[in-house]
């Protein structure tokens, strides 16, 4: 947007909208970072933490979706205008719904029977810190309308599924050997099949903020390094 | 080419030499324009407009104040002839004959484009007479026929349920909205080729808006409509072509829902959300 709208209330509204979005990014991407730290260092409080507050992420949703409902009703945007109300309102659905794999993070880490380890620790770690780099990054693209930058987050996910992949398997391997390891293993692949849906929803994200900003939908197949993800 | 404006002006049927078109082309178009220029004396309105009006089709014609929306339009019925040291140069033709309209009798043309204007401007005649007047200058005398393409007009318009008891009644008994459908059913008794509208719901409230936007979607599929419009969301509504018009030159034509929602230029970007140029 390079300039101003005769109706100031309208670019008020836009410029709110923008802010309502950056608030409930920043807010999923901490609880993610906090979930996952619960989960490596078995921390039951932190893990309750994230459980509680995920009613931010819940209300900020809800009044994105009230906000971008009267914006419409109001100003009749059109072209590019209409393309960012229509943007926020469902880029807020996907960040709610990565807000929600957080809290399930949080949650199934409360039902380990013991510490995971540090090579388990590592690929979770990774997954979350790549999330929140793909959301820093989408979120980004967003504000200042940097179409490029959401098409590397786009591409990034492949990489995310890589690991998940990778990790699936060490999974797998693992509950094979010992039947006592079954319990904690299907915990953790849910939690690592729920990270690996909260890049999706990144993904996601980036497709609406390229599709706002240029007006076309990102071009090819999204991208995959395997069927199991 | 450019040509005076001259009001003993002789009827030519030549048709068109430029842009040869084909058949099917000629078909779906009601009227193309063609490097339209129009002067006001001195000062230039038009600058070398060309679009094509598609059959049986809503276009919008939209711009700022002074854009030359409403000089295009009333170039279509000849208006400007009424004024003197007004001139045009390039074409509007009519298909499917490829007739340039500004080389036919302007009284020609206006039995196949018809106009209803931003106020409503009903005769000071009975509610009938209103609608029959543009077919008894085609020369239809007989009373059935005369009477059954009143109603039909009057249907068309959405207008027969309220006035079938009172036809012989005065039209300046009726209210705004009512008298604004009377014009439009009055401009569609002689089934002409083109309807232009210039602002036909300015003047009215909400719901007779709605009313006039309601028939004109009913229309447009038997009658080709061009219409000027300050109201975006009415260009958006009930058009599927919109020419947005900037200093006298056509700066985006595309399909409606295109135009309204990715528009290519950043001229027609800023005006229809509404930003400073």
């Amino acid at each position: 947007m390079n300039n101003q709208h005769t109706l100031r209330i309208f670019d008020e509204d836009l410029n709110s909208l923008r802010q309502e979005i950056l608030a409930l990014s920043n807010h999923v991407s901490e609880q993610l970072h906090l979930a996952l730290t619960a989960l490596v260092e078995n921390d039951a409080v932190l893990a309750e933490q994230v459980i509680t507050s995920d009613f931010i992420a819940d209300t900020l949703q809800a009044k994105i979706n009230t906000h971008t409902t009267r914006t419409l009703a109001r100003q009749q945007a059109m072209a590019d205008d209409l393309r960012a109300i229509l943007a926020a309102s469902r880029i807020a659905i996907h960040l709610e719904r990565i807000g929600d794999y957080a809290k399930n993070t949080a949650k199934r880490s409360r039902h380990l029977s013991q510490p995971i380890s540090a090579e388990l620790a590592e690929q979770f770690q990774w997954m979350g810190k790549r999330i929140q780099s793909m959301l820093a990054q989408v979120t980004e693209s967003y504000i200042h309308h940097n179409a490029p930058l959401a098409n590397v987050a786009w591409a990034d996910d492949a990489e995310l599924d890589r690991v998940y992949v990778n990790l699936f398997q060490h999974l797998l391997r693992t509950m094979s050997q010992e039947i006592r390891n079954i319990a904690d293993g299907t915990q953790l692949l849910f939690i690592a099949k729920g990270l690996e849906r909260a890049g999706d929803h990144v993904t996601d994200i980036a497709e609406e903020v390229y599709l706002m900003i240029t007006g076309l939908p990102l071009q090819g197949p999204r991208p995959k390094v395997s069927e199991h993800s | 080419m450019t040509q005076k404006i001259s009001h003993d002006q002789k009827v030519t049927l030549t048709p068109s030499t430029s842009s040869p078109t084909t058949n099917t082309e000629r078909e779906s178009r009601a009227a193309e324009v063609r490097k339209l220029s129009f002067w006001y004396g001195e000062t230039q309105a038009l600058k070398e407009i060309t679009l094509s009006i598609a059959k049986r089709k809503v276009t919008a014609l939209i711009g700022p104040s002074g854009c030359g929306k409403s000089t295009l339009l009333r170039s279509f019925n000849r208006m400007h002839d009424l004024y003197p040291g007004n001139r045009y140069s390039g074409e509007i033709c009519l298909f499917p004959e490829n007739h340039n309209l500004i080389d036919l009798d302007p009284f020609m043309v206006r039995l196949r484009i018809g106009m209803v204007f931003q106020k409503p401007n009903p005769f000071p005649k009975s509610i009938f007479e209103n609608v029959a007047a543009g077919l008894r200058i085609q020369g239809i005398q007989n009373k059935k026929l005369l009477s059954d393409r009143v109603e039909q007009a009057l249907r068309d318009a959405a207008l027969w349920e309220e006035v079938k008891d009172r036809l012989s009644q005065s039209a300046y008994g009726l209210s705004g909205g009512q008298q604004q459908r009377l014009c439009i059913a009055r401009a569609l008794a002689p089934q002409p080729e083109i309807l232009l509208l210039d602002e036909p719901t300015s003047a009215l409230d909400p719901i007779a808006t709605a009313k006039v936007e309601d028939l004109i979607t009913e229309i447009r599929h038997r009658f080709t409509v061009i219409i000027v419009t300050h109201n975006m969301q009415q260009a958006a509504r009930i058009s599927d072509f919109t020419a947005y018009m900037h200093l006298g030159k056509l700066i985006e034509f595309a399909p409606t829902g295109e135009l309204f929602t990715t528009p290519q230029e950043t001229l027609t970007r800023d005006y229809i959300t509404g930003r400073f140029g």
